[in-house]
């Protein structure tokens, strides 16, 4: 039987965790309730912009553009999004563990080269066995503009320059706070053309008959706007994923809340049993001591 | 043409933090990079990139403007829609300065 002030200590440092728990649900409540913000706010730009891209190529027909130009893959680059900080469940590994799978079957046939975004991707990738490229682990979310148009531009140089020949994203999309969504996306070459000339490959298949104008013509209007789909992409991925880090968060925060919570439950009902035993004895002890005086 | 005209536009305006303007009106002017450009509704279907001015808009003889910082516009008959790279519009500024 274990003494009384060990379950005490225990019920202490149990109480003591979920405190902390408590503070960082709290925390990543709010966290999350602004990125939710974000993310729903910027929705209809995300959804929008793809299809008047999609518009805009299918009335230009076909439009040799080296962002559009497909290509053997050979040389693949794998950009993996990943928070900084830990304790959100499975948020993470799930996503860890679809890019090794990932990285397996395309390491196969092709050259994979990976960019990391996030500690956790950096602690399960940057060895030696991975081709590494580039790597961003300092506070993922300060990762603002700036370096994200960068990272962008970088890419779409890569693969202008010929030196990958497909770019893809995993990352972690906010689908609901319950469970985030596990998204790979080939972001390079833009494929939504595709689709388009499935239509037939001549040039007049525009809706509503009429072929559209365009201010300033389709090759400078084109060329700045399939850099910017490319780099607005990269926002958009890294807000859903910042967003449903902190859902994981604070679900998983949650759940240990409510663990511990069980547990001290079980330790107080563990404690008033000892306690109530050692009293039975004592007043056992008692009444047998004064039965024994009073026989003699 | 022979087509009837829609009586409408469909005006969106979005910008990457969030959606500025979602109506129906009678008349759009988008400051294009060569200057003005009026659009009525049936106007023909244009791609245009816009540069830096004032969107101004009609709707039942109550005229609204939007300052825009470079984007672009695509122009159907029925509708309109703006992505454009400012963040905040006129409303948003008045509002926060009367809070």
């Amino acid at each position: 039987m274990p003494a009384l002030i060990d379950l005490r200590r225990r019920i202490k440092s149990v109480r003591n965790t979920q405190q902390i728990t408590q503070a960082m649900k709290t925390v990543s409540t709010a966290k999350f309730k602004k990125a939710q913000r974000e993310v729903l706010q910027s929705r209809p730009y995300w959804h929008t912009f793809p299809d008047f891209l999609r518009n805009a190529i299918s009335t230009a027909g076909r439009v040799p553009h080296p962002l559009l130009e497909r290509r053997e893959e050979e040389k693949v680059i794998l950009v993996i999004i990943t928070s900084d900080k830990g304790l959100s469940g499975a948020f993470n590994s799930n996503l860890l563990g679809a890019a090794q799978e990932f990285h397996q079957e395309k390491s196969k046939s092709c050259d994979l080269q990976l960019i990391l975004i996030g500690k956790k991707a950096a602690q399960q990738f940057n060895k030696p066995a991975y081709h590494v490229g580039r790597m961003y682990t300092d506070q993922t979310h300060l990762l603002a503009g700036e370096d994200l148009k960068d990272l962008s531009r970088f890419l779409i140089q890569q693969y202008i320059y010929c030196r990958t020949d497909a770019v893809y994203v995993l990352y972690n999309e906010f689908k609901s706070i319950l469970a985030p969504r596990i998204a790979l996306i080939k972001l390079l070459p833009i494929e939504m053309i595709d689709e388009v000339q499935g239509l037939g490959d001549d040039n007049a298949a525009v809706p509503t008959g009429l072929l559209p104008d365009w201010e300033p013509g389709i090759f400078p209007l084109l060329g700045v706007l399939l850099p910017k789909y490319i780099e607005m992409q990269f926002v958009h991925f890294f807000s859903e994923s910042i967003a449903a880090e902190h859902a994981a968060r604070m679900i998983a925060m949650d759940n240990a809340t409510k663990n511990a919570e069980d547990l001290i439950e079980g330790l107080t009902l563990e404690l008033n049993k000892i306690r109530q035993a050692s009293i039975t004895k004592e007043l056992l002890e008692i009444m047998t001591a004064v039965e024994a005086l009073a026989k003699k | 043409m022979s087509q009837d005209l829609p009586a409408f536009l469909k005006l969106k305006v979005i910008c990457p933090k969030e959606l500025l303007v979602d109506e129906e009106v009678q008349e759009v002017s988008l400051p294009s990079l060569e200057g003005y450009l009026g659009i009525l509704p049936g106007h023909r279907p244009l791609f245009v990139a816009l540069g830096l001015g004032l969107l101004t808009y009609k709707r039942s003889n109550k005229q609204s403007e939007l300052p825009v910082q470079g984007g672009y516009a695509e122009v159907l008959p029925d509708r309109v829609l703006v992505f454009t790279e400012q963040g905040k519009d006129e409303k948003n500024k008045l509002s926060e300065g009367q809070g």
